[in-house]
């Protein structure tokens, strides 16, 4: 299969007749006017509200279920519990970050069900109702009565280890790999041995971040009926149709098929929905108990503890680097929370950005009985590179280096192994260097600004995976010269229908007008990969692409159809890169201002270079850019579910106690990108959606230390620790 | 009624009709054809975490049926029908869908169902 586009690594781009200008979504108009329909706005004749009773408990097992006063109060259709549906959800906890597997379900023996007993976090469901309103399903929740035994908790990721911790697990509280064993990831690489014996400083510090809910704006909610008895439509904002289908599916015992799932609209996407949720379960299974559709919907408070947010880590770094600043060798064991479940591995990055190939990693995958954690946004990046970045800051001060020049020293480059289809990391660290002006805002002596308000700057870097691969793009047209496409994405926030419309449009040679999408329904559109990693443009695009070049060929050949007829043009396109990495490459630059009396941090200037390769619509492009800096920021100053380690309670769930980062709270976010094309994916396009928010942790909180020169290890790094640090 | 994602079976007095949706088979059909990624990773194979291809991310594989299959599975379905409707003749343009889809109808026919 060859590219779209000739090879010319490295070349500048500009825009196309189409693509790479900016233009407005081609349903903007739906969305400010309110015609958008996200799940929650629809309704069917005879629907039915249905609420989830959740555990008020961190762990406890239900003696005894008793639903009948529930089922006897007017109104309610159907109560179920664990007692009445056995269903299992997902593959199974070490099917973490796995497409579902029916091997891995079986083999597994951490089951994680519907509604489960024992329960193992406070908010996890254990029955629901399903009633003519929403006001008759939640006095029926409390009308179910429950005898619970209250067992032992616990919510820090290094006492669960410890012995005699309480057990979430017969099998203890570190995740099990797939053959069930309680074993660490990571793996050492090269000789970390050696690398430590030629350095001539080792460093050692310990960094610790926090969970991070995801947050999006649509409280999740799901809508089921059953068409037959073997036939299924659930409407769910789900980040990915197929894999969503096939996950139902496979836990209802039914074929692909047999499950239609449709998201036309959904309030931001944010990570972990390229699948199945327990919620579509609950739905599936009250309209087949009560034959009606059924309306499942999460309040605020049940979508933050019920569904998932980034695992928070306890790491320690060892760094061995000589005297003229080179990097020898790494060493990182770390702790990741992950809540009783597996629902992802809990993995941790940013090691690999460096040239160092002697490495030791341990990452231990711990079950405490906080809620569970999944994929946001970058998954484990934003938590990855805040410690190894803030190390790196440091040693670089310490051996009397720029950070900026200890970072090209050390960044990972091209070798005869390691090949890339086109590496930018030097133009993005020297252009944000430039563009943010460096030298005149970094303090080569940190804290050194006289009075309490302090500056500082501080700058971080990144490579992120920008692979190719399977997907499938449909495209028609007919007579009057309109053109259809027929495409699996969903939209999650970053403008896919619009994406995909541009570049059929452009490799038509068409206006963008004459194209009209059918996306997110699984009967109406064939295969996507989902739009989780980052990869629908690059993998989804360039299907579109390819089909619009057989489209072409097919009317070159027999013109414009006539009458009725239309011309059909299908591809599914599997893409490699010849055994070359393909990534995209990021550096950002912040200036903070510290009041080392308040323990006030505000950031004054952000600048965001990145190379994504082509930028195929640069508006929502940069604003992409923009909100996930200003979720990094977030997560650098503020973010954190707290537990209460008395009760195992949440102590601040939903928006206010979370106390999420806005526009208001941030300067603009100046982004610049550097555009390329490396001859893969559609025209080039590479990741754009998950590269910015990766920086934003370590960035700021390097810029703290040059302000007020104290490092901070901990994240959020809030008023009171750095009062504290300055105490 | 029955209704599975291309058909739709209902009766019309004594004759029970089936429409066929062929720019929803044609879906299928597209998936089957492509493979859409054919069978998953074994498990036992797959690394754990970060050293995945994508990262904590669904991979893209994903089991659908071959073509062949479907077609079969359409089969059978005409089987139980006495009169096809087929609704969304336009997408039967693809020759290569036309030719799989003619092959099931002619099928039909042979055994007296009828075309409308």
């Amino acid at each position: 299969m060859s590219p779209p586009t000739s090879r010319t690594q490295q070349a500048q781009v500009g825009p196309m007749d189409t693509v790479g200008r900016d233009t407005r979504r081609i349903d903007a108009y739906e969305r400010v006017t309110g015609r958008a329909t996200y799940t929650r706005d629809l309704t069917f004749p005879g629907m039915l509200y249905a609420r989830v009773l959740r555990s008020p408990h961190p762990h406890a097992r239900i003696r005894s279920i008793d639903t009948s006063r529930a089922e006897a109060l007017p109104g309610v259709r159907a109560v179920i519990t664990h007692e009445t549906h056995q269903v299992v959800y997902g593959s199974g906890s070490i099917a973490g970050g796995r497409q579902y597997s029916d091997e891995a379900k079986d083999i597994t023996v951490h089951k994680r069900y519907m509604f489960d007993n024992p329960v193992r976090h406070v908010g996890q469901p254990v029955a629901a109702v399903a009633a003519v309103d929403r006001y008759v399903a939640e006095e029926a929740l409390e009308l179910i009565d429950i005898d619970w035994e209250e067992l032992p908790f616990v919510v820090d990721v290094e006492e669960a280890l410890e012995p005699g911790a309480p057990r979430i697990w017969p099998e203890g509280n570190l995740g099990l790999d797939i053959r069930n064993e309680p074993l660490p990831m990571g793996g050492v690489s090269g000789d970390p041995e050696a690398g430590f014996r030629a350095a001539d400083r080792v460093f050692t510090d310990r960094y610790t971040t926090a969970f991070v809910q995801d947050a999006q704006l649509e409280p999740r909610s799901a809508i089921a009926y059953w068409e037959s008895d073997d036939k299924l439509v659930l409407h769910t904002p789900t980040q990915g149709i197929s894999n969503c289908r096939h996950d139902n599916a496979k836990d209802l015992g039914l074929e692909d098929h047999q499950v239609q799932v449709i998201c036309k609209y959904m309030g931001g996407g944010f990570g972990d929905k390229n699948g199945s949720y327990y919620f579509d379960l609950i739905a599936a299974t009250l309209a087949k108990e009560t034959n009606a559709p059924v309306l499942v919907e999460l309040t605020r408070k049940d979508d933050w503890l019920g569904t998932h947010g980034r695992w928070h880590t306890v790491q320690d770094l060892e760094v061995g680097v000589t005297n003229d600043g080179t990097v020898t060798a790494i060493r990182l064991n770390a702790h990741s929370g992950m809540g009783p479940y597996l629902r992802r591995s809990g993995g941790l990055s940013g090691i690999d950005a460096y040239a160092c190939q002697d490495v030791d990693r341990t990452i231990y995958p711990v079950h405490t009985n906080r809620m569970v954690s999944g994929n946001f946004r970058g998954p484990s990046e934003p938590q990855g590179y805040f410690p190894i970045q803030s190390m790196m800051d440091g040693i670089a001060y310490e051996l009397g280096m720029d950070p900026v020049d200890f970072a090209l020293k050390n960044m990972l480059r091209p070798t005869d192994d390691i090949r890339f289809t086109n590496y930018m990391l030097d133009e993005c660290i020297e252009r944000g260097r430039d563009l943010f002006d460096w030298s005149s805002r970094w303090r080569p002596q940190p804290g050194s600004d006289p009075g309490p308000i302090k500056r500082g700057a501080g700058m971080s870097f990144m490579m992120f995976r920008a692979g190719v691969g399977p997907s499938s793009a449909i495209l028609r047209v007919d007579s009057q010269g309109r053109y259809t496409l027929f495409v699996g994405v969903t939209d999650i926030g970053p403008g896919a229908k619009t994406t995909m419309a541009m570049l059929a449009a452009e490799e038509l040679g068409v206006a963008l007008e004459r194209v009209e999408v059918v996306w997110g329904d699984t009967d109406r559109c064939p295969y996507s990969v989902g739009e989780s990693g980052s990869r629908t443009t690059m993998m989804t695009g360039f299907a579109v692409v390819e089909a619009a070049r057989d489209l072409k060929g097919q009317m070159a050949d027999r013109g414009i159809p006539s009458g009725d007829d239309v011309l059909i043009a299908s591809a599914t396109p599997t893409p490699g890169t010849e055994g070359q990495r393909r990534m995209c490459f990021g550096a950002h630059f912040v200036e903070v201002e510290a009041d080392t009396q308040l323990g006030h941090v505000r950031v004054t200037k952000y600048v965001a270079v990145h190379e994504s390769g082509r930028i195929l619509n640069p508006l929502p492009a940069r604003d992409q850019i923009r909100g996930a800096a200003i979720q990094g920021i977030g997560q650098a100053l503020h973010e954190d579910l707290l537990y209460d380690p008395r009760n195992g309670h949440p102590l601040n769930a939903g928006y206010y106690g979370a106390r999420h980062v806005t526009h208001m709270d941030v300067p603009e976010i100046e982004v610049t990108f550097i555009q390329t094309d490396d001859g893969y994916g559609p025209y080039g396009a590479k990741t754009v959606g998950e590269a910015g928010i990766i920086l934003g942790p370590s960035a700021v909180a390097n810029a703290i230390y040059n302000a007020i020169g104290v490092r901070m290890k901990e994240l959020p790094i809030t008023r009171q620790k750095i009062l504290e640090a300055l105490a | 009624m029955d209704r599975r994602d291309f058909l739709l079976l209902f009766r019309r007095g004594h004759e029970r009709v089936l429409e066929l949706s062929c720019e929803r088979l044609y879906m299928r059909w597209a998936d089957a054809r492509s493979g859409a990624g054919g069978a998953p990773p074994e498990p036992s194979s797959a690394s754990r975490g970060d050293t995945q291809p994508w990262g904590e991310e669904p991979p893209t594989e994903i089991v659908t049926m071959t073509s062949a299959d479907l077609l079969d599975e359409l089969k059978r379905e005409l089987l139980d029908a006495d009169v096809l409707r087929i609704v969304g003749r336009e997408w039967l343009s693809d020759p290569d869908f036309r030719r799989d889809v003619e092959t099931c109808v002619e099928v039909f026919c042979a055994r007296g169902g009828r075309v409308e």
